[in-house]
């Protein structure tokens, strides 16, 4: 990858490549700038931890301390099988049923929006990793050792107070690393957004316009027979270094994070 | 206890229920989803697996149809006239236009299929079950002209 795309590097600038606001490799003559890319992914992405961070969240914390032993076995798999559903079908979902509700729902408060549209591909992206979420939240949660909440129960600490001054503290590593886990998720994907978010490569930051993703262009790039030597093929693995370069930065903060408020008990 | 730890206790109490709300706020929702997609699907994926016909008697007049030849004929013209026999209320151009509409391109397709297969029918009428269009997808995507 690294060597793809120095070759890359050796035909277009990267300064053009990072800075441009023009992304179109299919036109003559062709300009590279990842920017209208990296914000759609970021749009697309931020959509959906805004959708699957609080209910995920929220879902993992009443599964784990509110909810009967029964209902939590009903419950968990019954989220799982959200994240068992392939993308093809959830972007489908999203283009068919979703991208005209939300179209018909602006019209009908007098905004325009585009049938296709970066917060139908967010939503339902959002609702894809609820259950990565959760689950792993529920899991981390429930591996908090029970004397952590005697102790808080015991100094007269009602439920959520102890949920939200002792539990989620000390559950915090685990936590982070699943929103790592769930955002790398929706950054890398793909299908989701070709059918409900579109190809347009758009710089704006508008969710009910038409935005596309760096992981969308890669795919449309490479879709076909292909000569392996121009620029337009050799930008898909650009693309994947800066998309790789993006999960190691993301993986860092989430590192410092953790590091810097964590809760050590033992 | 005094006035005001008694209220912060109501409050506290309260913090509790609210919290315990979202929780379960945030499950239902997901649940609901679940539901949605699922119900989504199948409402939608049912009707294909219906299929509309409409009864016709066909003509296949020796005129239009060559005998040497019979894939060749204009087996639509065959079906819409079956089909305008058999409403003979239906006048004027967009009438016509709406009961054509009808039709799905395979009908066609179909009784040329059989007639190419015998031979014999050319020149005979028989009945012949013409396939239609089946309920549009009511989705604004699928209207808009690709």
């Amino acid at each position: 990858m690294v060597f793809e795309t120095i070759i890359f590097f050796r035909q277009v600038s990267p300064l053009e490549f990072l800075f441009s606001a023009q992304w179109s490799p299919t036109a003559t003559p062709a300009s590279f700038g990842i920017l209208p890319l990296l914000v759609g992914t970021l749009l697309i992405t931020f959509i959906a931890i805004l959708v699957a961070g609080p209910l995920g969240l929220l879902s993992a914390i009443y599964m784990a301390e509110y909810a009967s032993g029964r209902m939590r076995s009903v419950l968990k798999p019954l989220l799982e099988m959200l994240a068992g559903i392939p993308t093809v079908v959830l972007g489908f979902f999203a283009a068919l049923t979703v991208a005209p509700l939300i179209r018909g729902t602006g019209e009908s408060i007098g905004l325009t929006v585009a049938s296709e549209s970066a917060l139908a591909a967010g939503l339902v992206m959002g609702m894809m990793i609820v259950p990565l979420i959760s689950s792993l939240s529920d899991d981390i949660i429930n591996s908090v050792p029970q004397s952590l909440r005697d102790g808080s129960y015991a100094m007269g600490a009602t439920k959520s107070e102890t949920i939200k001054k002792v539990v989620l503290p000390a559950a915090l590593p685990g936590i982070v690393s699943a929103f790592m886990l769930a955002i790398s998720r929706a950054i890398g994907e793909t299908m989701i957004v070709v059918m409900a978010a579109g190809l347009a490569a758009n710089l704006s930051v508008n969710p009910l316009a038409a935005v596309t993703t760096i992981t969308v262009q890669i795919a449309t790039l490479l879709v076909g027979d292909q000569e392996f030597d121009s620029p337009k093929t050799l930008s898909a693995f650009a693309l994947g270094f800066v998309l790789f370069i993006f999960t190691l930065a993301l993986n860092f903060i989430a590192l410092r994070i953790v590091q810097k408020y964590r809760e050590q008990y033992d | 206890m005094t006035e005001v730890r008694k209220g912060l206790i109501a409050k506290r109490y309260a913090a509790e229920r609210r919290f315990r709300i979202y929780g379960a706020t945030a499950l239902a929702l997901t649940a609901l989803f679940i539901v949605f997609l699922l119900a989504d699907i199948i409402i939608k994926g049912l009707p294909a697996f219906t299929e509309h016909r409409v009864k016709l008697d066909v003509t296949v007049a020796a005129d239009k149809v060559d005998a040497a030849k019979p894939a060749a004929g204009d087996y639509e013209a065959i079906v819409r006239e079956a089909l305008r026999a058999k409403f003979p209320t239906v006048s004027g151009r967009s009438e016509r236009r709406a009961l054509n509409g009808l039709l799905s391109q395979g009908a066609a397709d179909d009784l040329r299929q059989m007639v190419v297969a015998d031979p014999a029918l050319i020149g005979k009428t028989f009945p012949f079950a013409a396939c239609c269009r089946t309920m549009p997808i009511s989705s604004s995507r699928a209207a808009r002209p690709m």
